[in-house]
């Protein structure tokens, strides 16, 4: 079993839960501590992938830092906590270096890929010539559906290894089956945790509602549907799955923009400012993803297609080189982690 | 133009049930609260549930009558102070839910393993803090001034009748005048002092388990001013909670419930009370008291390994030993005076029942009439226990249209709500959820309801 410091504090703050439990009914969190009467490491850690960070707990607690002697904040200590997961289950494990520093590393990534764009456009096409140049002509459909599977690939194989440690963590000894990940996609779709109990996501502020479950399930769905489409390719220009990615990427946009919007005015001192250092590139990348890609079909026979298309195949290569080391691996923990929930809570 | 100017005294859920109703009904209302803003709702702020009458509701798992919650309120407070008050309580508790509900309280749906009260109470949503910030937001929307840190230093009164009363403020006291006055400022279980008047010294080993601004200062004035009492003096809501918690404001956490699951002994070593004498709820607000009337109001609760699980979690973790000789010397016990009465307790174990509730000990002159498992499988654990202090009882009377009563009789524009008037209907014990509902319907009754 791993021991962290942000894991020695969770254990004291959820123990002082454990003996409240005024907050059960808000999420799964509240229902998961329930089943232990002694926290330990391997179950914070899963229970802070549980946790959504809707600061409903927060402002339901009479034990708050800086007032209470208690000096509870778990939604950003639970957060602390997660980003520690992420950390040590990154596999190969050097590279937590990139969530360390993802927004720099982000930038880098994009600049890289585009410079080595550019020199295979210039040595086979022209810079000048690139824009007359037919699509399929630039990105033949067998090297784009090479590039796009070997990269599917390449997250899905450290994704696993990454995933296998983590459940070796948390599992309690349980085996995974096809009961709990049913429930548990089940869950990650309609946002379970995102609601409160049904009172609603208190980010950016105390009044806010529903803000945050609107914009992230913009984001989860735009991105699901452009996932899919692309597997149509080229037919993600014209035809059905060109109005699907259409649409897929006004989610990914919009949900983005939202997303930013509660990262600025969100309320200082709530949330784990590890988790901002990493949540902002994320989510600026996808905005640009998005963009980029609602440009796609606007841009059909202008000059700028070509440059856009290629731009936006940039940011989604660099998306997915980065999404085993960054943000983008917290639906593999929280995925995990619903599924033990599910697993644990059995067949009701 | 406003009917009624309405002063209320006080910040927590009575005081908040008395603003809003008197606000609806068209009233021009300020709210004169003791603490700063990040400190209001008094003790509300660590509450969580209801005990009210109700037939099947969609909050709880089955009805419960009026006069089932009399019985049971009866077989904690032995008779009714003021049965006329406690009457319109009982009966008025059935709106109480429906109430809370409709000013944007959330109910859960279920409640899992917490407690076994799903009938009898409903519990909410985030519990207190949530409460009391919910009825605050509302009292902006009704256009309620609310004046922080505004503590109470006199009333004036004229005969029957409140001339105006004076708040203490940053700079110098002010007077504020109205219609109407509501007093719902809460018992004196903050003020130690006062407390010491009959806990004497071992007022200093008392936990005050909620707010620390619950002075007592408005009751006292209206005890000045020649208002009648209700309840003891020592009476209140009373719980074991852990010695190390602490000295305000642990609110729930603190409470330590293992006591049915071991033996509870005194400093001396010896037990003091049968620890199996009474089932759910009395016994847990029983336990305090009986702890606040031993030498240095200290006990601690022992138990095996068996009992873990069997409790409540708790805040901070039990001694333990694997020997119970090395248990009695991190308690600081005299020399095998733990160890004897655990071997008494044990060979005087019962258990020819197969449940376990009907286990019985007789090994000594105190004896446990149930759950007596026996405390032989190391490690063995032990929490310090102090007595903790919810809220005091004694307070004004009041008749059933929650005015004050004074020697000289009734005051015509004055009210109380909450605890301090809790003393009309809880005497001794504690019936879990109903202070909120006292609180809720004595302040509404204040605040106009009873013209209906």
């Amino acid at each position: 079993m791993t021991e962290y410091s942000g894991v020695n504090e969770a254990i004291r703050q959820l123990s002082i839960c454990n003996a409240c439990r005024y907050c059960e009914g808000y999420c799964y969190v509240w229902d998961a501590i329930e089943m232990k009467f002694i926290i330990e490491p391997g179950y914070v850690e899963h229970l802070a992938n549980l946790c959504h960070d809707c600061r409903d707990c927060y402002y339901a607690c009479p034990y708050n830092e800086p007032d209470h002697a208690f000096k509870l904040n778990i939604p950003k200590t639970l957060g602390n906590v997660r980003m520690e997961t992420y950390e040590n289950f990154i596999r190969p494990k050097i590279l937590k270096k990139v969530l360390q520093k993802e927004g720099i590393i982000t930038l880098l990534t994009i600049i890289i890929i585009f410079i080595a764009s550019l020199l295979y456009i210039s040595s086979r096409f022209g810079i000048y010539n690139f824009y007359k140049i037919p699509v399929t002509s630039v990105f033949p459909v067998y090297l784009f559906k090479g590039v796009s599977y070997f990269i599917y690939l390449y997250v899905a194989v450290l994704w696993i290894f990454e995933g296998v440690a983590y459940w070796n963590e948390i599992n309690d000894g349980k085996h995974m089956n096809s009961m709990g990940i049913f429930k548990a996609i089940y869950d990650a779709i309609n946002h379970k945790n995102f609601w409160g109990g049904g009172t609603g996501c208190k980010i950016p502020s105390e009044n806010n509602k529903y803000e945050r479950p609107v914009a992230h399930m913009m984001v989860f769905f735009g991105f699901i549907i452009a996932l899919i489409s692309v597997l149509f390719y080229p037919g993600i220009i014209s035809g059905y799955a060109g109005y699907a990615y259409f649409i897929g990427s006004i989610l990914l946009f919009a949900g983005s923009i939202g997303m930013i919007h509660i990262h600025m005015v969100d309320t200082k001192g709530l949330r784990s400012e590890k988790q901002s250092a990493i949540d902002y590139p994320f989510t600026v990348l996808l905005f640009f993803v998005g963009f980029t890609g609602i440009l796609i079909p606007i841009s059909v026979k202008t000059y700028i297609f070509n440059w856009n298309f290629l731009i936006h195949d940039v940011f989604i290569l660099t998306l997915f080189i980065l999404a085993p080391f960054s943000k983008f691996i917290h639906p593999l923990f929280r995925f995990l982690s619903l599924i033990k929930y599910r697993i644990d809570t059995g067949s009701s | 133009m406003p009917k009624k100017r309405v002063i209320i005294i006080g910040g927590g859920n009575a005081a908040l049930s008395a603003a809003i109703e008197s606000a609806e009904r068209g009233n021009e209302v300020v709210l004169v609260e003791a603490a700063p803003e990040k400190f209001r709702g008094g003790n509300s702020k660590y509450t969580r549930d209801i005990r009210y009458a109700h037939k099947e509701d969609e909050f709880t798992s089955g009805s419960y009558g009026v006069d089932e919650l009399k019985n049971d309120l009866l077989s904690v407070t032995g008779t009714l102070e003021n049965p006329e008050v406690a009457k319109m309580v009982l009966e008025k508790s059935e709106f109480v839910a429906g109430w809370m509900n409709a000013h944007g309280i959330i109910f859960k749906k279920e409640i899992k393993g917490t407690l076994n009260l799903s009938r009898t109470n409903a519990f909410f949503m985030g519990g207190g803090k949530v409460l009391v910030d919910t009825y605050y937001n509302l009292l902006k929307k009704l256009n309620v001034r609310v004046l922080y840190e505004s503590p109470l230093t006199s009333i004036k009164f004229r005969n029957l009748h409140i001339e105006n009363i004076t708040i203490q403020k940053e700079n110098g006291e002010e007077v504020l005048q109205a219609d109407e006055y509501i007093f719902a400022s809460g018992g004196y279980e903050s003020n130690k002092e006062w407390l010491g008047q009959f806990w004497q010294e071992g007022v200093k080993n008392i936990k005050v388990r909620g707010t620390r601004y619950n002075m007592g200062k408005p009751l006292k004035l209206l005890m000045d001013n020649g208002a009648i009492l209700c309840g003891e003096e020592k009476a209140g809501h009373m719980v074991a909670v852990d010695s190390r918690s602490p000295e305000y404001e642990a609110g729930i956490v603190s409470r330590i419930d293992a006591i049915p699951w071991g033996i509870t002994v005194n400093i001396h070593g010896k037990r003091f009370y049968d620890e199996g004498e009474d089932i759910w709820p009395k016994r847990y607000a029983m336990w305090g008291r009986l702890i606040a009337d031993i030498d240095e109001q200290k006990a601690y609760v022992v138990i095996d390994r068996k009992a873990i699980g069997k409790f409540m979690p708790t805040v901070y973790k039990p001694f333990s030993a694997e020997t119970i000789d090395d248990l009695e010397k991190i308690l600081g016990l005299p020399v095998n005076s733990l160890k004897g009465t655990v071997d008494n307790y044990n060979k005087g174990i019962n258990k020819e029942s197969s449940d376990l509730f009907m286990w019985s000990s007789s090994g000594s002159r105190i004896p446990k009439s149930h759950w007596a498992m026996p405390i032989d499988e190391p490690p063995f654990f032990a929490y310090p226990l102090s007595p903790g202090l919810t809220f005091t009882y004694q307070g004004v009377k009041i008749n059933k249209t929650g005015r004050l009563m004074m020697i000289d009789g009734e005051v015509d524009n004055g009210f109380a709500a909450g605890e301090i008037a809790s003393g009309n209907i809880l005497k001794k014990g504690y019936l879990a959820g109903f202070g909120l509902v006292i609180g809720n319907v004595l302040g509404r009754v204040a605040g106009g309801w009873e013209n209906d």
